[in-house]
């Protein structure tokens, strides 16, 4: 498993060992084991039932492990719970508490630690203005939109200045323009705070833009832990490359190797060498090409040298503004793939029906298991 | 349009001959309980007031209403405490024999009354126990208990778990927890349980003849003083008495519930009453 270098120097803040956790016969964690680290954004990606949310309320202390350690800020949280963690979380409802004002929500924690009132007053209009809602305090909670709350469940978390904030899955529930806003000033905001984030989220797209390390989790356990750059461009298995962005995948048939190198012969697209190092373990069996969509361009005149080229016939346009998405059938196959290209000079509106010459690098083919 | 127009009539007679059946057996009450006669019979004789007044100047039916009100109070709110910690448990543990438990505090609700009223007759005097008011709380709990524990746990299933979740990672416990969130936002369920199980208790009749003492109830009282036909006009005028404050009782419960229902920001719809 690959630990991303980005942040590995730093500190750990949270430190998982081995945790498990069964729901009956129902294995939700299979002893994960990962550091996170002092300011990081980590995000736990995954489709729902990987054991995510899981993961993120063990660390809460909403869940108790049946085995394993957590250590948050060095100490054993074993037997410590939720309201004695430096954590706080925004859930996935927000759950605002709809008979309190927006002030009296923010002002929350800081009561049941007893601050005076100066000094909550003081802090409550700091947090609102930090998310950006100064003069809501005399609000009633449940004449705000789903974003307000989104800010108010954020500014009651972070006023508490926790070690580690905890976010279930706190933009599923807001439409699309709101949500890319919200990804942008999270990230904003956890630059400006610099407390360490840990998101939980099965949107891969939100994971890869707010991210500074991913953890892909499928059934309970980790399937990569890397940067979103690694992810996307080195993932290691066909599961995590099939999760996170599209990827085209075509059979592959081993066709010669030696001690270091292996030529393979890739479905509609021909023979490749490459250097073991870049081939997963147990590749002779079952692996499959990636490729990337946007890795295959589609050659018309005036558009560069690609180093190989292949055959197709057009059979699928959708168009993006911005960029086209073409499913091209591969001569001599079954095979579809889809090729990604951008309309910045060239205006690609090529029927349906059409053969076209599909250009591709040897060296952007991941082999996958 | 004709078709629509002539059920449409139809449903507004349906409902008319329902309220008339429902309602007007209640009003007569009122209407005879200033009637100057003691015969119960049109045309009425006079109006006069003197019911009213002689229903407060009657000891034993003071009394008795005294005894009624505490009996009612005692009982909705032990009947409301227990029913909290079982719509409590009910609804946010797992235990073994859940369903069977659950199932058991509900029997009463189906159990005729006067079995209830036999059994718990025949055990209170079998342990040696005298009859009083607190054998009639006692038992009023019993008949109570299904229903407050079945508008709590209608009141806790409502309540989102991230609620008691978020209190807790802000810095509560869980005592506190429970004051400071769960209670204030069950508490139209709470409120709702206090009434139903006051108005039970209030008019509850057999359980109460069974295991009333010396002390009587009021419904009791008027049992016994229907025998004497004399007696009949301050009954209803207690009657009309009673019919007033139950109705100004269900509206201040209902204003307060659409209080309630708003700052937890649900919608309002019917409601209970």
């Amino acid at each position: 498993m690959n630990q991303g270098s980005t942040t590995s120097d730093a500190a750990p803040i949270i430190t998982l060992e081995s945790i498990k956790k069964n729901y009956g016969i129902i294995e939700a964690l299979k002893a994960i084991s990962f550091n996170i680290f002092q300011g990081e954004f980590l995000t736990l990606l995954g489709p729902s039932g990987c054991g995510k949310t899981t993961l993120l309320r063990v660390i809460a202390g909403f869940e108790k492990p049946d085995s394993g350690l957590v250590e948050i800020d060095g100490k054993n949280m074993e037997g410590i719970p939720a309201n004695l963690r430096p954590t706080n979380m925004v859930f996935q409802s927000y759950a605002v508490f709809p008979h309190m004002t927006v002030g009296e929500n923010v002002a929350y924690g800081l009561k049941a630690r007893k601050a005076d009132k100066q000094t909550i007053s003081i802090e409550v209009d700091k947090a609102l203005t930090m998310v950006g809602m100064e003069g809501f305090n005399h609000r009633p909670s449940t004449a705000l939109s789903g974003g307000q709350r989104q800010r108010v469940a954020l500014a009651r978390a972070l006023i508490l200045k926790p070690k580690v904030l905890l976010l279930d899955e706190p933009l599923s529930a807001l439409d699309k323009r709101l949500r890319e806003q919200m990804q942008s000033e999270l990230r904003q905001l956890q630059r400006t705070v610099g407390i360490t984030f840990i998101l939980v989220t099965h949107d891969q797209e939100e994971a890869l833009t707010m991210s500074d390390r991913i953890a892909v989790m499928f059934e309970g356990s980790i399937a990569q832990l890397a940067s979103p750059q690694e992810l996307y461009q080195q993932p290691t298995s066909i599961q995590v490359a099939n999760f996170v962005g599209t990827m085209n995948f075509l059979n592959v048939k081993l066709v010669a190797q030696t001690e270091r190198d292996l030529t393979v012969d890739i479905e509609g697209l021909g023979e490749i060498s490459m250097s073991k190092e870049q081939a997963p373990l147990g590749f002779e069996n079952n692996s499959q090409a990636g490729i990337r969509p946007e890795m295959f361009t589609i050659i018309t005149k005036g558009n560069q040298e690609m180093a190989r080229i292949a055959k197709g016939k057009i059979v699928e346009t959708q168009y993006f503004g911005d960029m086209t998405y073409f499913d091209a059938n591969l001569f001599g196959t079954d095979k579809t793939v889809t090729i990604s290209m951008r309309n910045s000079d060239i205006a690609y509106d090529i029927e349906i029906g059409t053969e076209v010459q599909i250009g591709w690098n040897p060296n952007s083919v991941l082999l996958l298991t | 349009m004709m078709g629509q127009s002539k059920s449409t009539r139809f449903l507004a007679i349906y409902i008319g001959v329902f309220l008339v059946f429902l309602y007007a057996p209640a009003l007569l009450l009122p209407i005879f309980s200033f009637n100057e006669s003691t015969i119960v019979a049109f045309p009425l004789s006079g109006i006069t007031f003197e019911w009213f007044l002689e229903v407060f100047r009657t000891e034993p039916l003071l009394t008795a209403a005294l005894n009624s009100i505490l009996v009612a109070i005692i009982s909705s709110v032990f009947a409301t405490l227990f029913g909290i910690f079982a719509a409590r448990a009910s609804t946010r543990y797992h235990f073994p024999w859940k369903r069977g438990i659950m199932g058991l505090i509900m029997v009463p609700m189906v159990l005729p009354e006067i079995i209830i009223g036999v059994a718990l007759l025949v055990v209170i005097l079998q342990l040696g126990f005298n009859l009083s008011l607190t054998t009639i709380i006692l038992g009023h709990i019993l008949l109570c208990l299904p229903f407050c524990t079945a508008i709590l746990s209608a009141g806790f299933q409502g309540l989102d778990k991230s609620f008691e979740e978020a209190s807790q990672d802000l810095g509560r416990g869980k005592l506190e927890t429970f004051w400071y969130i769960t209670l204030p936002l069950v508490m139209p369920a709470i409120i709702s349980s206090l009434l139903i199980s006051f108005t039970i208790s209030l008019d509850e009749f057999i359980i109460a003849f069974f295991l009333s003492g010396t002390e009587a109830t009021l419904p009791v009282y008027i049992w016994g003083q229907l025998r004497f036909p004399t007696r009949i006009p301050i009954i209803l005028a207690l009657g009309t008495v009673l019919l007033m404050v139950s109705i100004s009782l269900l509206m201040v419960a209902e204003y307060f519930r659409r209080i309630g229902a708003r700052k937890a920001g649900t919608e309002i719809k019917g409601g209970l009453f």
